[in-house]
């Protein structure tokens, strides 16, 4: 690629760290090709490498030397800075992979907990029934109309709330187990979709 | 290249090169290159740490309508490199005493 090319990737590449130390690195590598009489035909990238590995080398020295800084000086903006450029450098570093692995790994996670939870509301659901139908009996044996009225109540309070539970359950199911199997099946058909064209 | 420069010896290259006399970027490059293969963006890094070190300052000359930013070594530079060479000095005699030992013996087995 030309100079200007070059200038323009690492710019952008550059995008996240302060203004002043982007600019510097700029205006280095400006004058360098400048100096080396590049016109707009040379390849410099055979003699710089790609902008990116470049990139990578003033982010993690710009890193270090504002890490420097906060601890002599302290502050919370350069904190944040420091941060924000750490995070850069993990994400422009390969291990980008082993990240998304393991948010694959928490995602399975999130799955099997829903799963195991839908489940509890379902056996929870299931004991509300079984208790409102031992009620029934007792709706029938003589103690009079008032008992027999509470009985009445408390198994269709038990018969409500297992009618409640068992769309509970239904529903966390849904969320947790079916939105995000569909929702990656989804991913990958269109994915496939892509790579047939 | 056979042996590879370690960080620390490439600051001491480069501040020896520029306590001789004020470089700036592409003629430094060009001086540590007759010594040593190094890539042109390895040495950005390495004057922006001296930079923040402050081991070296800058300072701006404009040039043919274009500008030059020289690079000075500093006090703190200065003790830098004395460090670097004393460090260089027993490095390099305790390589030499390994490896020219071990040619001596080799030597003595065949005579």
């Amino acid at each position: 690629m030309n100079k200007e090319t070059f200038l323009k990737q690492l710019e952008r590449e550059l995008r996240h760290i302060p203004e002043e130390d982007r600019q510097d690195a700029i205006s280095y590598y400006r004058e360098y090709f400048e100096e080396m009489g590049a016109d707009d035909t040379m390849d410099v990238s055979r003699e710089l490498g790609s902008p990116h590995k470049l990139a990578q080398t003033i982010i993690s020295e710009v890193a270090d030397k504002h890490v420097g800084m906060q601890s002599s000086e302290g502050g919370i903006k350069s904190g944040v800075i420091t941060v924000w450029m750490v995070v850069l450098a993990i994400f422009a570093a390969p291990i980008a992979l082993p990240l998304a692995m393991v948010g694959v790994v928490m995602l399975v996670v999130f799955v099997l907990v829903g799963f195991i939870v839908s489940f509890s509301v379902f056996i929870a659901a299931v004991s509300a029934v079984l208790a409102a139908v031992y009620m029934i009996p007792a709706i029938f044996v003589s103690g009079g109309l008032a008992q027999s009225a509470v009985c009445l109540g408390l198994a269709l309070a038990g018969a409500g709330l297992a009618i409640f539970l068992f769309y509970g359950a239904k529903w966390l199911y849904h969320i947790c187990v079916l939105g995000v199997t569909t929702g990656y099946q989804k991913m990958f058909a269109g994915k496939r979709g892509r790579l047939n064209d | 290249m056979t042996f590879q420069l370690a960080a620390p010896l490439l600051d001491a290259c480069v501040l020896a090169i520029v306590e001789q006399r004020d470089v700036y970027g592409y003629t430094l490059t060009m001086r540590v290159k007759e010594i040593v293969d190094i890539s042109e963006s390895t040495l950005y890094p390495v004057l922006r740490r001296l930079q923040k070190d402050t081991c070296l300052t800058t300072y701006d000359q404009p040039y043919q309508g274009r500008n030059r930013r020289y690079y000075r070594i500093t006090d703190v530079g200065r003790e830098r490199l004395l460090f670097y060479r004393q460090e260089w000095e027993k490095y390099k005699s305790s390589i030499d005493v390994l490896l020219s030992a071990g040619e001596k013996e080799t030597e003595d087995l065949y005579e």
